[in-house]
């Protein structure tokens, strides 16, 4: 069953001479609970493909549907609330508020909404990343890889339709970044979550169940990756 | 807590330094809307009390009986009237308005008509007159409330101007914050959040920091305003327009909530629509245009700038720079433009105004005789009715030593025969003809006085028509001249009368013209003797009325330099008034009583401190404005190279120096500045030399008729200076420059003191998680230093009392007791069971009767004993809140007497006001009293024809009152009136001559604490009981001494005057009237008062039944001890005869 459909996607910037097609005419889909990895050259539009479907930048032309609803249809205040719930963004600069707890940034989208945070869930999240002793510290006070971790915990905590990864490992060492994937594959595995990643790793593309190869804002190819399915295979 | 306000609280933590930006510019704002408010409602509340005290009625009826006054005032609209009895035994009648009554004209017709007084409307001279501006001020009568509210548009306009220019300060800092902090905000409308919680965050911060800002703003506006009401009365403008010595009282500072409340909302509104209009800016964007900081990038940029050219890299950063954040560059520069513009051409514009004023005034009011300019005083003297001359007057000028320069005019006018011209002559006297032509004079003053001649202007108009005449050494002219008619009887006429029974003939003259002399004038022509004059007029006119003006200045004065001397300028009226035997003050006007002379020296004062004030309050207004410009330029300084940390930081990587750092940093300073310079230069020139242009072609066009030299004249005066405005300009940019560069220098070491590395990461926001109070500990320590003040001033105010009361123990004078819940001081002295208890009552204000009555008691006290009860609030009694009536202080007065020991029955001996507690005493309570003796005592109106003083009349209503009293308590209460003294609540300095040290020290004391709220409650309560006692008074049999201080004679009132002068001159101020002359000039005054003021007295007596009368030749105050041997006399032997 299909979550997320692009159809026809493009953004263009810039006029006349300086014209610069970030996205070209992209199209795909992905079903519920997949994960795909969106690889490319820099400049081949993978943030800006991922920024649009997270609905933080409004494309030139095309569509986006998730869940059957037409995303950029939506007013400014729709689209706000859109992406409260429905979707999870994560930046390589992990973007946090930098005057609010590690506690306070996860718990952010549900405090937009006017709801109490559930303790449990609140607790269960904070054990799975790691971040108990941190929750009262500010972003300045953590390193790289908790801040990281918190901006994760930001984007799973509402238990989004889609999580969005831009780069997620792209400011870690290496230990971090396997810490990281795992998270993720747990997420994706356990939890039924439909996750995107943005990556030039090889090693995290390989993780993924579909790799989506973009250059100059095309998609050049988009393959099933048969190396995970095979592990998924062997796990179960 | 909502998030937004977590957030909206947090980040006015984190970045400290922009909150605190922030926070000052809602401050300086709201305090500059609060001082002009404040300002607006101090000036007309001033205006308001001046009229009042001037004329404290809406309008005034002559020439009415006293049924039709009283009718009168009580016609519907009518808040309060009053009656006073003129020498013609008519009524006059001042009334004041409660309510419109509409058109004027009709309500007085019919009012008129009503009290069967129709003919005073028709009657010419007018008989009925508007108080004009009081009215306009009260907003009572047709046009009135246009008046109001005219003056109230305008300053609304001008408070709307303010208004917008104050708001962009703030706007600034919310939107230089708001930068900071846009990738933020990109994050949470990523996350999800709204439009609308975007701008709720930032509209929450806003708020938070009004609950700080706003308090301050509306203490420091009110702060401001008082500084600027101090300039204006320090100026001497209250003096002037007031000339009494409770200025402060009619001239009161006190602030209305109803606009405070005003200035807070506005300044709410304006932080919140800048909160609003920042957050609708920000959410234009798209989160990641705002994470991205898209709009920050530069689309194009310039390759060669002028700075880059002058400057090197340093310069072609900096204008790159500027270039980028085009519209903060924008606002600052028209920020520091209005304000360095405001402050060149205000300063300019009122330097001009005062010389146009001034230059006006020499036109207008010193009219053809521009040397005259240099006069202070102009006055007509002599009047030959009353048998003085005008060279007696003066004579009696220049003996006085006060003035100078004195010249004296008497005008006439003749016809030349030949051409019909007209010719004035103009008379002077000797010392003015020497200070006029000096030695130059082609004829000596003696030769005028003995031939009777004249000396001709040759600068005149008409000297070329008159030359050939003038040739043959006489003029021929034809002069009116006026007789009276054989029937007048001039013995009580003034000039206006006797005009009308003046009859005229034409006269051919000849004038005899000894020389020429050189004067600039266009209209003398011929300059005579004084004292010539006066023969000749006799001779032409018969019985001479002729009036002369005398024109002098103060001795030592010069015109052009405002040395303003208000001592020498009281001294000269002062003169005036004690000399009016001369009869300086006469009706020039018969429509303005009181310019009774041309006061040049007042009016050149009075433009003088108006101009100083209008000036102090222009640079007040400068100053503000340039803070605020200010405090918006070192916050966008600062916060761009906050912003730009990490920029800076790579620069210095690359290997840029601290000094090519610096560099920059003032060359974007210079660009700021001088951009704001030039514009406002531009703008200043415009405004300067348009305005002149304008002006110019103004005057001529109207002026058309006017001669050149006049025309001239009026095109210097609106002159504006050419080269001040600009160096202002020049001035205030460089400090604008001066204060941006030092701002930058210290913001670059602050941050470079961070490693290279850290500043090009890290961000600028710094939290501590620990919560800070810094709100809660500055409110609560600002709270408690005002609690301790009070505290402290309290106990000292308790302190001292005590203090001066253990002197007064010492002294054996204390003795307290229990009275209705106070404790009463009941002193008593002379035999220990007397024959009666004489028992004294003191009158208003006599804290130190006791005290005072010392002679009195001693020659008393030998067989009868003496108890003198304070009641509450006067000398050492306790203080109370109850309603001081005549019934509370009967009993107050009762219940000490009885509590000290002292039985009924009481010979009451009453002074001054007293006299009504003695009255009621003994209509209540008949066996408790004797006998009453009463010292000069009130007598309550059965009309309102005798003047009291009472807080009513102070004052233009009963809050007013209410309010200058509550003040006056509040002041003693705290001591602050020990440690400022008045000198209205200095108590008795009259006849001090008659007291020991010991005296004056012990009466000191008890005047101490003058203003408690028992003596204010009896002074607000007073009109009221007095009117009360006067419908209540009934005959009783109680024998009545009663001692009065009325003249009866000139020897009465010569005897005053003696007395006075030796007050004076005990205290060592001169006096400087004769004694006789003024004695004899006052009896004339008062001798018709004299006449009316024995019938009430004789009322009086049969209002209360058994009385008799006596007079005493001493003051109303303190009579008591002047002639205490009379008194004394007179008691026991009135005692003897009737209650033994």
């Amino acid at each position: 069953m299909e979550l997320l459909k692009v159809e026809n996607l493009c953004k263009v910037y810039g006029k006349g001479e300086n014209e610069v097609k970030a996205v070209d005419g992209v199209s795909f889909s992905v079903p519920k609970g997949q994960m795909v990895a969106i690889v490319g050259a820099s400049g081949s539009g993978k943030s800006t493909l991922l920024h649009m479907i997270g609905a933080v930048d409004r494309p030139t032309s095309g569509k986006i549907y998730l869940d059957g609803q037409d995303v950029f249809q939506q007013n400014n205040r729709e689209l706000a609330i859109f992406r409260r719930r429905q979707v999870g963004l994560i930046y390589q600069f992990y973007n946090l508020i930098p005057v609010l707890t590690a506690e306070e940034n996860i718990t952010l989208p549900l405090l937009m909404d006017g709801r109490k945070p559930d303790r449990e869930h609140l607790e269960k999240i904070l054990d799975m990343l790691g971040l108990k002793e941190r929750k009262d510290h500010l972003p300045s006070q953590m390193s790289g890889g908790q801040q990281q971790r918190v901006s994760i915990g930001r984007a799973i905590f509402s238990s989004p339709q889609v999580i969005l990864a831009d780069e997620p490992t792209g400011n870690l060492d290496s230990k971090n970044s396997a810490e990281i994937m795992e998270l993720f594959r747990r997420s994706n595995k356990e939890l039924k979550q439909t996750i995107i990643i943005i990556t030039h790793d090889e090693n995290i593309a390989e993780q993924c169940d579909r790799i989506l190869v973009l250059s100059d804002g095309k998609i050049i190819s988009d393959e099933a990756n048969a190396a995970a399915e095979e592990a998924d295979r062997n796990e179960i | 807590m909502k998030y937004e306000n977590l957030l909206a609280s947090r980040y006015i933590k984190a970045q400290k330094r922009q909150s605190v930006f922030t926070c000052v510019s809602i401050i300086a704002a709201v305090a500059v809307m609060t001082m002009i408010f404040v300002l607006y409602s101090v000036s007309m509340d001033c205006l308001e009390n001046t009229c009042y005290s001037r004329a404290p009625y809406h309008l005034t009826v002559t020439g009415l009986t006293e049924q039709q006054g009283e009718a009168i005032c009580s016609t519907d609209h009518i808040k309060r009237g009053k009656l006073e009895r003129t020498p013609d035994n008519t009524v006059t009648a001042y009334i004041l308005f409660g309510s419109d009554m509409g058109d004027r004209e009709i309500w007085i017709q019919k009012a008129l008509q009503n009290v069967g007084a129709e003919h005073l409307f028709y009657d010419l001279p007018k008989k009925y007159e508007w108080n004009n501006t009081l009215m306009n001020l009260d907003g009572i009568g047709d046009g009135a409330q246009l008046f109001r509210l005219r003056i109230f548009c305008i300053f609304f306009i001008f408070a709307i101007l303010i208004a917008f220019a104050l708001r962009m300060i703030i706007d600034t800092a919310f939107e230089v914050s708001s930068k900071e902090r846009e990738r933020h905000y990109g994050v949470l409308q990523s996350i999800g959040a709204t439009p609308e919680q975007i701008v709720r965050i930032i509209t929450y911060e806003g708020f938070r920091l009004c609950v700080i800002a706003i308090p301050f703003g509306l203490f420091a506006g009110i702060c401001f305003a008082y500084l600027m009401y101090h300039v204006m009365v320090a100026s001497g403008i209250s003096e002037l327009f007031q000339g009494m010595s409770n200025a402060k009282l009619a001239l009161p500072f006190s602030v209305d909530p109803k606009m405070l409340l005003v200035a807070a909302v506005v300044g709410i509104v304006w932080v919140f629509l800048s909160a609003y209009g920042v957050g609708m800016r920000i959410i234009k964007k798209t989160p990641m245009e705002a994470i991205n900081a898209r709009a920050n990038n530069v689309e194009k940029i310039k390759k060669r700038t002028l700075s880059g050219l002058l400057f090197g890299v340093s310069g072609s950063i900096a204008s790159r720079n500027a270039r980028r954040e085009k519209k903060r560059f924008a606002i600052t520069v028209l920020t520091l433009t209005v304000s360095i513009t405001m402050f060149a051409l205000f300063s300019s514009l009122t330097e001009t105004a005062e010389r146009s004023i001034n230059g006006y005034i020499k036109a207008e009011v010193y009219e053809f005789n521009e040397e005259a300019a240099d006069i202070d005083f102009e006055l007509e003297i002599g009047n030959p009715q009353k048998g003085i001359s005008y060279a007696e007057a003066v004579k009696a000028i220049q003996d006085s030593g006060l003035f100078e320069n004195i010249a004296v005019d008497t005008f006439e006018s003749f016809h030349s025969t030949e051409n019909k011209g007209n010719i004035y002559a103009r008379y002077v006297n000797r010392e003015a003809y020497t200070q006029l032509f000096g030695r130059n004079a082609a004829v000596s003053y003696d030769e005028l006085v003995s031939t009777g001649g004249y000396v001709y202007n040759i600068n005149c108009k008409d000297y070329e028509q008159n030359a050939e005449q003038l040739q043959r050494g006489s003029l021929p002219v034809f002069s009116i001249c006026m007789h009276l008619r054989e029937d007048a009887d001039t013995e009580n006429m003034d000039y206006i009368d006797l005009l009308k029974y003046a009859e005229y003939e034409e006269k051919e003259q000849t004038l005899n013209i000894l020389g020429s002399v050189s004067m600039k004038n266009e209209y003398d022509l011929l300059i005579g003797a004084i004292e010539t004059h006066e023969k000749i007029g006799a001779e032409w006119f018969g019985m001479s009325f002729g009036t002369a003006n005398a024109k002098f200045c103060f001795a030592g004065s010069s015109a052009e330099d405002y040395q303003y001397n208000a001592a020498d300028y009281k001294k000269a009226k002062d003169w005036f008034e004690a000399h009016s035997e001369f009869d300086f003050v006469r009706m020039l006007n018969p429509d303005e009583p009181e310019n009774n002379y041309g006061d040049f020296y007042g009016i050149k004062w009075k433009t003088h401190s108006i101009l100083a004030t209008v000036r102090a309050g222009v640079l007040m207004l400068n100053l503000l404005l340039a803070l605020a410009a200010l405090i918006n330029l070192l916050n966008i300084i600062s916060t761009g190279i906050a912003n730009r940390r990490s920029e800076l930081a790579s620069l210095q990587c690359v290997g840029m120096t601290d000094r090519q750092l610096d560099r920059m940093a003032i060359i974007e300073c210079l660009q700021f500045a001088g951009a704001a310079a030039i514009i406002s230069a531009v703008i200043c020139a415009v405004i300067i030399f348009g305005a002149e242009s304008v002006l110019n072609t103004i005057i001529r066009d109207s002026f058309v008729d006017e001669s050149e030299g006049t025309k001239k004249m009026l095109m210097n005066l609106v002159r504006i200076d050419h080269i001040t405005p600009f160096m202002r300009v020049g001035f205030s940019a460089l400090a604008a420059f001066a204060a941006g560069c030092i701002t930058s220098l210290v913001m670059l070491r602050t941050q470079n003191r961070d490693s290279l590395t850290d500043q090009i990461r890290g961000s600028e926001m710094k939290l501590d998680t620990e919560k800070s109070h810094i709100l809660r500990n500055s409110i609560l320590a600002a709270a408690g230093a005002f609690i301790l003040a009070i505290a402290g001033l309290r106990i000292y105010s308790v302190a001292a009392y005590h203090r001066d009361r253990n002197e007064y123990a010492k002294a054996g004078y204390l003795n307290l007791v229990d009275a209705n819940g106070f404790k009463m001081n009941v002193y008593s002295t002379g035999a220990e069971h007397g024959k009666h208890t004489i028992v004294g009552l003191a009158g208003q204000a006599s804290y130190a009767f006791p005290v005072e009555t010392t002679k009195l008691n001693e020659l008393l006290g030998k067989e009868n004993t003496l108890v003198y009860p304070d009641c509450a609030g006067y000398g050492f009694s306790g203080d109370s809140l109850k309603p001081q009536t005549v019934e509370q202080i009967v009993e107050d007065y009762r219940a000490g007497l009885k509590n000290a020991g002292f039985e009924a029955p009481y010979v009451l001996m009453p002074h001054s006001i007293a006299d009504l507690y003695a009255l009621y005493w003994s209509m209540q309570y008949p066996d408790e009293v004797e006998a009453i003796i009463i010292l000069d005592g009130t007598i309550p109106p059965k009309s309102e024809l005798w003047q009291t003083y009472t807080a009513e009349e102070a004052f233009p209503s009963d809050e007013a009152a209410q309010a200058a009293m509550h003040k006056l308590v509040l002041r003693t209460w705290l001591g602050l009136n020990r440690l400022f003294p008045d000198k209205s609540e200095g108590g008795a300095t009259q006849g001090a001559a008659l007291f020991t040290d010991e005296q004056l020290r012990l009466s000191k004391l008890c005047n101490n604490r003058f203003w408690t709220a028992a003596f204010s409650s009896q002074i607000l309560l007073e009109k009221q009981e007095v009117t009360h006692m006067g419908e209540i008074l009934c005959p009783t049999d109680t024998p009545k001494l009663y001692f009065s201080t009325l003249y009866t004679c000139e020897e009465d009132v010569r005897a005053a005057i003696e007395r006075m002068k030796a007050d004076f001159e005990a205290e060592g101020k001169e006096f400087n009237s004769d004694p006789e002359t003024a004695a004899r000039a006052e009896w004339k005054q008062v001798e018709w008062e004299i006449e009316q003021a024995k019938s009430e007295e004789n009322d009086f007596a049969e209002k209360i039944g058994n009385y008799r009368l006596e007079y005493v030749a001493g003051d109303h105050g303190i009579f008591y001890a002047q002639k205490p041997e009379q008194i004394a006399s007179s008691i026991l032997d009135f005692l003897a005869e009737t209650t033994e």
